[in-house]
């Protein structure tokens, strides 16, 4: 499909319209591929994002995911799943309820968001803190569930911002690797904003500087 | 930064070390001693009789309905102005957040002439305009307590449940209403122990009836009926309550979110616009047509414009027999006040300073005052030392000392948590440059200190200006202060009466208005919480 995977159009981004934060936009990232963008702090890549999610309002220009422009759409119908620097897990819900979170969002019924947020568990790897409160998580742990999160609705678009910069090399390396394979299988397209060059050559098949 | 705070040990100073002594005699001659008297005085078998009596009991659940309906009409009205002004940072944002506090700060004598006066014709005394008046007082603290936690909430959270799906109605109650519940739960209870211990308000607006609380109760038993044992069993039930809200409340403070920064973000679009600016419009409303009230009925009598009782209070006349002039009464009130703000930051910064020393129990001292009533401790202080063989009436030191009793509590809680926010490494700092024990402590704590002290003391003083409970025992009858003169004015009947009421209301207004604003002067340059 030509349209498939997230694209845009002369967006312009930024607070106001006399100050926009960049050069206007014109990129496509196809379903299973990760664009990564890396600049210094302040540049504006979270505010690309941001916009992109709907949190920011677009400035002029349009995006498009899988053909259909979603300028006007609110967060909450663009089907896209988020992370954040931190994690921001849900303090007051338990690690599967944080995952079954979009899956009761859309309807699905508490048994089977359950079922499903426990298999996505196992797969980031943290079935045997499932009993675990969020801030009982190391902070790589928490990350993972925030992925683990976000991928659970199954997004039309993933898109990270910075999401490793918290944790050691180590832990960065090992889960920007698992990432780039999750795009990979699921063919969803995929940003990832972050400053690390390593990091961006591990998970990128196409790179933006900003 | 993890840093080193609180207790010093051995490090401390010599002062710091034994600051607990003094709060712990103050308490103990003013606060113990006269509990011990009442307890003695009152206590007979029938004090048993009147706690089995279902007279008592029956207030209690009356109160304790008049004072859930208080709260539930003070959590509808405040929490979405919590929300708008926790969320959304717009011109004017300070300025109505400010404007929220003020009925709080108010004397509640002073709220209730103020509801009397814009819906005195439209509603009869009794429980509607009591609960009206109860909410317009409290709707502070929910604003406070619940905008707080809200504020803290990281926005982004709300941004990660909208890309999961969730619709602006989902993430209100799967996410912001369950990490909002224990400050809303908080507050629910403060308003309620506020409601219940009422006094100014419902003497003022209720019908005696069905508005009637304990501490009502205590100051009819003690000052009508002569009935110490009715009175203390009134007393202890009140206690018990009072000290069951106020330990909920605790816990369920100790359940909310640390505030690290706040998060707020411009007002966009159309509709959000509307509800905010809405929601600001109606606060203000709300908090000032009382008080436009208030002063127009100061200058308005059935004849219409009506200087004659400002000129009345100006020139000190005495025109109502046995109560004194006016004037005197402002005299008085200010000058109690400025005592009680002396003692009361002096001895509760003493027991703040305490409290840093890991001395807690003097914070456990401190708070009794909490849960008695301001009638109960007028009562006991009147007992203790208003009679021979210890009589100081004559001296004036009576009401300063219950008002410091009353206030206390509040020092306290406003002066630990900003004492605790020094860093005692600067202590450490200072004292292996050469600086002696006592020079390194107030290298590290003395500016600090002195912004608290004059910040609690006028945190204090404003609680005298209003004080109306100990002040009706404690105060002689020919010379009142200004809350206990405005309630005996408007017991009496006339034009003249309700106006020089109105004038000395709107007097007390503006006297609090400016010791708050001075406070809020001291706060904002010591980082310091006053509410």
């Amino acid at each position: 499909m030509t349209d498939s995977g997230l694209s845009t159009s002369n967006l312009v981004i930024g607070y106001s319209d006399s100050q926009p934060l960049h050069e206007p936009f014109n990129f496509r990232v196809t379903p299973g591929e990760t664009l990564a963008i890396l600049g210094p702090s302040g540049c504006g890549k979270s505010t690309l994002l941001a916009t992109i999610a709907g949190i920011t309002p677009v400035l002029s220009g349009d995006i498009f995911i899988n053909g259909a422009r979603v300028n006007e759409l609110p967060i909450h119908k663009r089907n896209i799943g988020l992370v954040f620097q931190d994690p921001l897990l849900f303090p007051h819900l338990s690690l599967i309820d944080n995952i079954a979170y979009g899956l009761r969002a859309h309807k699905v019924s508490r048994d089977r968001a359950r079922v499903r947020a426990t298999e996505l568990l196992e797969w980031v790897g943290l079935a045997h803190v499932r009993n675990n409160r969020t801030w009982e998580l190391s902070g790589g742990q928490a990350g993972r569930v925030a992925l683990a999160r976000a991928v659970a609705p199954k997004p039309e678009v993933l898109l990270f911002d910075e999401p490793f910069s918290a944790l050691d090399s180590t832990t960065r390396i090992r889960l920007a690797t698992e990432i780039a394979g999750l795009v990979r299988s699921q063919e969803i397209p995929a940003i990832h904003v972050t400053h690390d060059e390593q990091e961006a050559e591990l998970v990128a098949t196409q790179m933006m500087r900003m | 930064m993890t840093r080193e705070r609180g207790a010093l040990g051995n490090h401390a100073p010599v002062f710091v070390r034994h600051a607990w002594i003094a709060p712990l005699v103050f308490f103990s001659i003013f606060l113990l001693y006269p509990l011990l008297v009442l307890i003695r005085t009152a206590i007979s078998a029938d004090t048993l009789t009147a706690l089995v009596n279902s007279g008592p009991w029956s207030i209690a659940l009356l109160s304790t309905g008049q004072s859930l309906a208080s709260v539930g009409l003070s959590l509808i009205i405040g929490i979405p102005i919590a929300g708008v002004l926790a969320r959304y940072q717009f011109k004017g944002r300070a300025l109505v957040l400010a404007l929220m506090t003020v009925p709080f700060v108010l004397p509640t004598v002073v709220v209730a002439l103020a509801f009397k006066s814009i819906l005195g014709e439209l509603l009869a005394p009794g429980l509607i305009l009591v609960i009206l008046a109860h909410a317009y007082i409290n709707v502070a603290v929910v604003v406070r307590i619940v905008g707080a936690q809200w504020s803290a909430l990281d926005p982004r959270h709300i941004n990660v449940a909208q890309t999961l799906g969730a619709n602006p109605f989902r993430v209100f109650r799967t996410l912001t209403l369950p990490n909002l519940k224990a400050s809303i739960l908080s507050s629910a209870c403060i308003v309620f122990v506020f409601s219940f211990t009422s006094l100014g308000v419902v003497v003022i607006l209720g019908d005696g009836s069905s508005t009637r609380t304990l501490e009502q109760s205590i100051l009819r038993q003690t000052s009508v009926l002569l009935d110490f044992p009715g009175a203390l069993a009134s007393a202890l039930i009140q206690l018990v309550i009072v000290t069951g809200a106020l330990i909920l409340a605790a816990k369920m403070r100790g359940a909310t979110i640390t505030l690290t920064h706040t998060h707020r973000t411009k007002v966009r679009g159309m509709r959000r616009s509307a509800w905010v600016y809405s929601i600001v419009i109606l606060s203000a409303l709300i908090v000032l047509t009382p008080l436009a009230g208030l002063v127009i009925g100061s200058f308005t009598s059935t004849q219409g414009m009506d200087f004659s009782s400002w000129v009345g209070v100006i020139n000190a006349q005495d025109r109502f027999a046995g109560l004194g002039s006016p004037r005197a009464a402002v005299a008085l009130t200010i000058s109690l006040a400025l005592i009680t703000a002396l003692i009361a930051s002096a001895i509760g910064g003493l027991a703040a300073i305490a409290v840093m020393g890991r001395r807690t129990f003097i914070a456990a001292i401190a708070l009794i005052p909490l849960g008695l009533s301001a009638a109960t401790i007028g009562l006991g202080t009147l007992l203790a030392f208003g009679r021979p063989p210890i009589d100081l009436r004559s001296s004036g030191f009576l009401i300063p000392i219950a008002h410091a009793l009353v206030a206390i509590p509040l020092v306290v809680a406003v002066a630990s948590p900003a004492l605790r926010t020094a860093d005692s490494r600067r202590f450490f700092v200072a004292s292996s440059l050469g600086a002696s024990p006592a020079r390194a402590w107030w290298t590290a704590y003395g500016t600090l200190l002195r912004t608290v002290m004059i910040a609690a003391g006028g945190l204090a003083g404003a609680v005298s200006l209003g004080e109306f409970g100990a002040a009706s025992f404690l105060a002689r009858a020919d010379s009142p202060t200004v809350p206990v003169q405005i309630a005996k004015l408007l017991a009496r009947p006339g034009d003249q009466a309700y106006t020089t009421a109105a004038v000395l209301s709107t007097i007390l207004v503006v006297m609090t208005l400016a010791l708050m604003l001075f406070i809020d002067r001291f706060s904002a340059q010591g980082r310091i919480t006053v509410s």
